[in-house]
């Protein structure tokens, strides 16, 4: 038997914060199995000191899409879909109840029997529930996993086919006269997709300057994006779309400070490399 | 809730439309990126809608309910090793909008305030507790072991600063 201590308070706040340590749980859910107002009021008040506790965060709102995206699932799925609820008999959080035997007049040693039979049913639905619940998340876990790895092959797959389209264009981009020092550029463009993956090796840019990379089109040059080395001076831009094969004449790399010319639309540094797109 | 239980999605409107700047703000706290917040609040936001039964409001408010849940499967995300590996690799999510305007917000907003004066008043190490167990997912030991503090004063801290929480933020405050 687990008669009611100050300890349990302790227990029912470890609880609360999501804390507690998996035998300290063990221990408390043998005690409430049993029955104690006082712990049970306690979780309770718990329960809403941390509704106040995650209030301390600032409020913020998704994007209003995630919105629809909910409304259109619980229209597809409606409510009583769940492998397992309580209707199943199955506790769940929350809603695991304090098993109560009602009184009987009986021999002691029976009522002893009856009262720990309880206990353990009520510790063993809810490490039902436990498993069931750790299952369900695992598996949602991993589907999300499974979609989002899928996402993630089909935009590898097509960035990689930009390399073997069979009109794939390449430019090794040169010093132009301004060029000091300058990486070893290689841009690959597939007017099919009108994607583009430029390739930067060498990349060590002077103090307190970046190099940006540029489109070459007919209204003048657009910027891509300040080239962003790795440790070893490597880097690479992906364009999704680099201009229509029309439109796009070359791709250029200039020399800015640090942070990139303030106008998208113009070097405001020397351009030190450029490279013709080659059919 | 009753409206919930009977599948009418009118109730699940107003229960997301109420609920979800405190639920995403925590979620987004504990994953710490936008796109994997949203993946967790949808998931929740299923949950309540197909387990709506589960809720026993003699256990809590509802609120305090989808916090549990919110609260759990974002601690579970960043477990998992995939989600970890996603984090090196993926590219950022879009950045949520934050809640600066909207006249809905105003009362997330003042108990926000009201909340965060409270937190403000515990002893450091009491908010220190209660900010790595909820927020950081550590179990006692774990705390116990991050602060250099005996494991009984750990459980006694959450306890203090719990309870100091409640009671200067009344029920009839919260959302």
């Amino acid at each position: 038997m687990s008669a009611h201590r100050d300890e349990h308070l302790d227990l029912c706040a470890a609880l609360a914060t999501g804390s507690i340590e998996e035998t300290d749980r063990l221990e408390l859910e043998r005690h409430l199995a049993q029955g104690c107002a006082e712990c049970e009021r306690a979780l309770r008040e718990f329960s809403e000191a941390t509704v106040a506790l995650a209030a301390t965060i600032p409020p913020a709102m998704p994007r209003p899409e995630l919105r629809a995206r909910v409304l259109e699932q619980a229209r597809a799925e409606r409510p009583g879909a769940a492998p397992m609820t309580a209707r199943d008999g199955g506790p769940a959080p929350g809603t695991q109840k304090v098993l109560r035997l009602p009184e009987r007049r009986g021999t002691p040693w029976l009522s002893w029997t009856l009262a720990a039979a309880a206990a353990i049913l009520a510790v063993a639905t809810f490490s039902t529930w436990r498993a069931s619940e750790t299952l369900r998340t695992q598996l949602s876990a991993a589907q999300n996993h499974i979609n989002r790895v899928e996402r993630e092959l089909a935009e590898e797959r097509a960035w990689a086919a930009v390399a073997t389209s069979p009109g794939a264009r390449v430019a090794d981009l040169t010093a132009t006269p301004a060029g000091l020092t300058v990486p070893r550029v290689r841009a690959t463009y597939d007017p099919a997709s009108r994607r583009a993956i430029i390739s930067f090796q060498g990349v060590t840019p002077p103090a307190g300057s970046d190099y940006e990379l540029w489109a070459i089109l007919p209204d003048g040059p657009k910027s891509l994006g300040v080239v962003h080395p790795d440790a070893n001076g490597n880097a690479e831009i992906r364009v999704a779309d680099a201009g229509a094969p029309e439109a796009l004449a070359a791709f250029a790399v200039s020399l800015e400070n640090q942070g990139g010319s303030p106008d998208p639309r113009k070097p405001a540094g020397p351009v030190v490399l450029v490279g013709a797109i080659k059919g | 809730m009753d409206r919930l239980r009977a599948g009418d999605t009118r109730a699940l409107e107003e229960l997301y439309d109420r609920h979800t700047p405190l639920l995403y703000a925590i979620v987004l706290r504990i994953v710490g990126r936008a796109g994997d917040a949203e993946e967790v609040l949808q998931d929740v936001w299923m949950h309540a809608w197909k387990r709506a039964d589960t809720w026993d409001p003699s256990r809590g408010s509802v609120v305090a309910w989808l916090l549990t849940v919110a609260r759990s499967r974002a601690i579970d995300r960043i477990r998992s090793a995939a989600s970890r590996q996603r984090a090196e690799t993926a590219a950022p999510a879009p950045e949520p909008a934050r809640l600066d305007q909207p006249v809905a917000s105003a009362a997330h907003r003042q108990l926000h305030e009201r909340v965060t004066a409270a937190l403000a008043t515990l002893a450091p190490q009491q908010r220190q507790t209660l900010e790595l167990a909820y927020f950081g997912g550590l179990s006692q030991s774990e705390i116990a072991e991050r602060l250099g503090a005996p494991l009984g004063t750990v459980k006694s801290w959450t306890r203090q600063g719990l309870m100091r929480m409640r009671e200067m933020v009344p029920a009839e405050e919260q959302t």
